[in-house]
């Protein structure tokens, strides 16, 4: 079985960190592309720390020698030749995505808006469906309102669907030379709205960027 | 309560966390996706969620302090 970490520019030597379990790196070539995996007899893989920090710390040394697509957590093929398949097929996209995140990094911005962490069970589907939306739109003017300093500084900005009520997930697109102004416009964010309680993390690989969708 | 965004402070155990969920977050959700098998059972991925919900509210009672992380991953 093989696990993948990422897709880069053809490389042509990996960097000298060990994969999951301490597995030493591969590289597929497909055309003008790399997908780094590592081979396992068998893998149990559970989204607890070690596993995410180890994922990460592969596509961390990845990022040091050009741009990287982060695969998504967990995804495995049979062996290296249906990964060189899978990476030809999507090839014209990635190329894109690329393009894309060069020289970019992901900065994550959490802001906890409310104190409510215990939402009621929707009682039905357009309920479920109606709160989606008002905490998508809510989610969008936090965007574009008090955290429009951010998205000035950033070259795309996507907000995570995945947090519970009351918390905001937004990752940016960053170049990286604007970082350290990034994190100097988030404190001042932060100066100016003590209401909001904000956190910033990062320098990530372009995680919430690395499928051609993701675009805000 | 004070709020502080303090650049390259020493990530603690609290900053941490907050960068654990930030990946964890991207990892389950992001990423580009090739067409292969996704090996984590749903099952995880929800108990990762019910996880996070739970730590993140801890967070926002403690106040989420801190920023750029300095990850043991060196960053």
């Amino acid at each position: 079985m093989i696990y993948v970490y990422g897709v880069t520019e053809r490389q042509r030597e990996l960097p000298a960190v060990a994969g999951l379990g301490g597995a030493s790196l591969e590289g597929v070539p497909a055309g003008a592309l790399t997908a780094v995996c590592s081979s396992h007899d068998q893998l149990e893989l559970r989204p607890d720390a070690g596993a995410a920090w180890a994922h990460d710390q592969v596509v961390e040394a990845l990022m040091e020698a050009g741009p990287v697509l982060p695969a998504r957590f967990g995804t495995t093929f049979d062996d290296s030749a249906s990964l060189a398949r899978a990476v030809a097929t999507s090839a014209d996209s990635l190329h894109g995505t690329l393009r894309r995140v060069k020289g970019c990094v992901e900065l994550a911005v959490c802001v906890v808006v409310s104190e409510q962490t215990k939402p009621e069970p929707a009682s039905d589907g357009q309920t479920y469906l109606r709160e989606m939306l008002d905490r998508r739109r809510a989610a969008t003017g936090l965007v574009d309102g008090p955290l429009a300093a951010l998205a000035e500084i950033a070259v795309g900005s996507r907000i995570s669907d995945r947090r519970g009520r009351g918390t905001v997930s937004i990752g940016y697109l960053v170049r990286r030379r604007d970082v350290e102004r990034f994190c100097a416009a988030a404190r001042q964010v932060q100066a100016d709205q003590p209401e909001l309680a904000l956190s910033c993390t990062g320098p990530w690989a372009p995680y919430s960027f690395s499928s051609e969708e993701a675009v805000l | 309560v004070s709020t502080e965004l303090q650049q390259g402070a020493p990530a603690g155990p609290a900053s941490r966390d907050i960068a654990l969920i930030d990946l964890l977050d991207r990892l389950l959700a992001g990423g580009v996706v090739l067409d292969g098998d996704i090996t984590l059972a749903a099952a995880d991925i929800d108990l990762v969620h019910v996880g996070l919900r739970a730590l993140i509210s801890s967070v926002s009672t403690e106040l989420i302090s801190s920023s750029v992380s300095t990850e043991e991953t060196g960053r």
